[in-house]
């Protein structure tokens, strides 16, 4: 079965990106699933970035290494990424001499480590050095003179140089393809879709693509891998998208009927709004049109002067009665604290999407992280009914988009709907999403509402109809009040009003099923359970497979909701367990604290990582078999660049 | 001060390097701006020579240096170079992050 890794890197700003989304391209052409994990710096130009791609037949999920082969564009991705090579590394010849320490771009601590590794191997720390070590290792290297290259392809394609330097890219990109097996037409489609409307753009790179696969063939022919099969989808029988986890949120939203986002840029959430500003209007069908008796759909978004604002403009939109959300990261959430508890004790349903990156503070603004779930879970004084959910892929990520704004609405409660780094801006091929499951529940409204109306109604559920200013005139306050939203402190009107506002979460808890909560994949008789949940899922389903092949039995306990949390249902399945794991992208455990706070069972052995980097599919077979080992309570992964 | 040896790209005062690959850069002695590789040459070369304080790229610590730090990189022997050239195309390729 193909298998394989592609792992290709350079400086920001040098042309990654645009590699890296035409090789995804590439492949899903040739048939197959892909995976792109996106690392790179917050201090923008000219750092080292990179692509980790995955390609499967099946769904490709998670990134792993070693790579099959590892295309370095520059010096500085020798240098950073020549561990990561499995069987082949593609080079710039031009920067064979080029010495470690003259790369002022790199980190002195990567380059303290990489200099006691070359020099432990007896080879100087140039490129040739590297070079020189992984031909030791019996790995296949593979010099281009990338500046030639782009020489004959500014001659050959009649364009000059300084129109096209940016396929050099598409040059080491190329040579890297075809080592791997894939024709050079599929490069050449990824290459027209990707540059869909610049001709000018697409034709050398086209022409590059084919001197770079000569050149390849007439050099390195030995190094060549079979040409690979094409994959199960190479005939789609259902359309594919190429999508990030922040497109494929926005586009959740949007199916979920948002009406209103508000924001203050920050990463990992900003490009969530930006795609949603696209929408700020779109065309509907016939028959919404008339049922809705508007012309067109669409999402207004606004980007507010900070996240307080963000938040309580949300807010506000919801009273006023449409659909809201507001979208951010680790510090814009610290900053939406205090009007989290406003929602909550005014009803309003707001859904907060949390993109978590490296905390605590700015921390680390690119790099990923698992480390807000507590965060999530209790931001805010007082007892504060809220339901926090966290999405494990993109799948999931669609949507649990949907299901935040339904249950926010239905419960009138804050809903936080958690994301990771790894998923925001992972590239992953999605099938064009099912909506017909998808329904719109907006909850107890009224449509003819007395004047005034008493929008804090007692009910036998805790959950009063809604009616919006405008049709009729509702009171609300932050502080306590009444049934009118009148403030009020008497004691026993007190426990009412607080009581009735806890029942919202009861009747959550009852109504969401379990298997919305969490899911249990693999043979449910498996001794071992591993606990994980985010972006974990796809590195853990990963290692079962490879786990299974090695005669080890595992399955996997993925949690989805954290509140409401399914405490039956995950008692039942660790108390049957011979042998329970949990894998998280934090330091503390903290899922492994909410399981034990709502089931008593402690989980006595982790697998975390807090590098700022995701979890790979070999760290997880590799901390499995550890802990089976040597029964450690505790093994810290920092895999990734 | 300049950067010794031949009559090359990389040490005429026309030349400015590319930004992110090594060993190429554009000619801005005519309009438009030719891409070039270092170690070509014209008749157009005239010789880098940088004395006056002012802002510069130093090529080899991959920054922009000012009048009070030029000097130190000409001393170590670093490239300077009146301007980098950066592609028009590059914000493209570049991932804001707030
Ligand atoms: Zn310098």
């Amino acid at each position: 079965m193909v298998d394989l890794t592609f792992e290709i890197g350079g400086p920001q700003g040098g042309g990654i990106e645009s590699a890296g989304q035409i090789a995804l391209r590439a492949f899903m052409l040739k048939g197959y699933r892909v995976y792109g994990t996106r690392e790179y710096h917050s201090n923008i130009m000219g750092k080292h970035s990179y692509f980790n791609i995955r390609v499967r037949p099946d769904e490709a999920r998670a990134p792993q290494l070693p790579a099959d082969i590892v295309v370095a564009l520059d010096a500085e991705s020798v240098f950073t990424h020549y561990n990561d090579v499995g069987e082949i590394m593609v080079y710039d010849t031009g920067v064979l001499k080029t010495k470690m320490d003259r790369i002022p771009s790199m980190s002195k601590y990567l380059k303290a480590r990489v200099q006691k590794e070359l020099e432990e191997n007896g080879v100087e720390p140039t490129v040739a050095g590297v070079v020189e070590l992984l031909n030791k290792r019996g790995k296949k290297t593979v010099g281009v003179p990338l500046k030639q290259l782009l020489k004959k392809t500014s001659e050959e394609s009649g364009v000059p140089l300084v129109s096209i330097s940016r396929a050099i890219n598409t040059i080491g990109l190329a040579v890297g393809m075809s080592l791997i097996g894939v024709e050079v037409e599929h490069l050449e489609r990824a290459i027209s879709l990707f540059f869909a409307g610049k001709r000018k753009v697409i034709h050398p790179n086209i022409v590059a693509a084919h001197i770079a696969y000569d050149y390849a063939k007439e050099n390195f022919s030995g190094f060549h891998r079979e040409t690979i099969p094409d994959g199960p989808h190479v005939k789609p029988e259902r359309e594919r998208l190429i999508v990030s986890g922040n497109d494929i949120v926005a586009m959740g939203k949007i199916a979920g009927g948002l009406r209103i986002q508000t924001y203050y840029p920050i990463t990992p959430a900003a490009d969530e709004s930006l795609y949603l500003e696209k929408f700020e209007e779109f065309p509907i069908e016939q028959w919404a049109q008339e049922k809705l008796g508007i012309e067109k759909g669409g999402v207004v978004v606004v980007q507010t002067e900070d996240e307080i604002s963000a938040i309580n403009m949300a807010i506000g939109a919801s009273i006023a009665g449409v659909r809201t959300a507001t979208s951010t990261s680790g510090p814009g959430f610290s900053l939406m604290a205090e009007a989290l508890g406003y929602a909550g004790i005014i009803e309003a349903p707001v859904v907060i999407t949390l993109y978590m990156r490296g905390g605590p503070s700015t921390g680390m603004p690119t790099r990923n992280s698992q480390s807000d779930l507590l965060a999530a879970l209790f931001q805010g004084h007082g007892d504060l009914p809220r339901i926090v959910l966290a999405s494990g892929d993109h799948e999931e990520a669609f949507y649990d988009a949907i299901k935040a704004l339904n249950w926010a609405e239905k419960y009138q409660t804050p809903v936080v709907h958690l994301l990771e780094k790894a998923i925001a801006n992972a590239m992953k091929d999605v099938f064009n999403p099912d909506l017909s499951g998808v329904n719109i529940e907006r909850g107890k409204i009224v449509e003819e509402p007395e004047i005034p109306f008493p929008r804090f109604q007692y009910t036998e559920d805790g959950i009063s109809p809604r009616a919006f200013p405008g049709d009729t005139v509702v009171w609300y306050t932050s502080n306590e009040h009444d049934q009118w939203g009148r403030r009020n402190e008497d004691p026993e009107e007190r426990i009412r009003m607080h009581d009735k506002r806890m029942k919202k979460y009861e009747i959550a808890a009852m109504e969401i099923p379990d298997e919305e909560k969490a899911k249990l994949y693999g043979d449910p008789d498996a001794p071992i359970t591993i606990v994980g949940w985010g972006a974990v899922k796809g590195a853990t389903l990963d290692a079962l497979e490879r786990l299974a092949a090695e005669g080890i039995k595992a399955k996997y306990l993925h949690l989805r909701v954290f509140m409401p949390f399914p405490s039956e249902f995950v008692s039942k399945v660790l108390n049957s367990s011979e042998k329970v794991i949990a894998i998280e992208g934090n330091a503390l455990a903290q899922a492994s604290m909410v399981v034990r706070m709502f089931t008593g069972i402690d989980i006595p052995h982790k697998a975390i990582k807090y590098t700022g980097r995701p979890v790979f599919v070999n760290e997880v077979v590799d901390a499995v078999k550890y802990i089976l080992e040597t029964n450690v309570s505790k093994v810290v992964l920092k895999d990734g660049q | 001060m300049g950067i010794g040896g031949a009559r090359k790209c990389m040490n005429c005062k026309y030349w400015r390097p590319h930004r992110f690959y090594e060993g190429i850069g554009v000619c801005t002695v005519r309009w438009p701006w030719k891409m070039t590789f270092e170690e070509d040459s014209c008749q157009y070369w005239e010789p880098l020579i940088i004395t006056n304080p002012g802002f510069y790229w130093c090529h080899t610590c991959k920054q922009r240096v000012g009048p009070e730090e030029f000097e130190e990189h000409l001393k170590k022997g670093h490239r300077l170079y009146s301007s980098v050239y950066l592609e028009p195309e590059v914000k493209e390729e570049l991932y804001p992050v707030e």
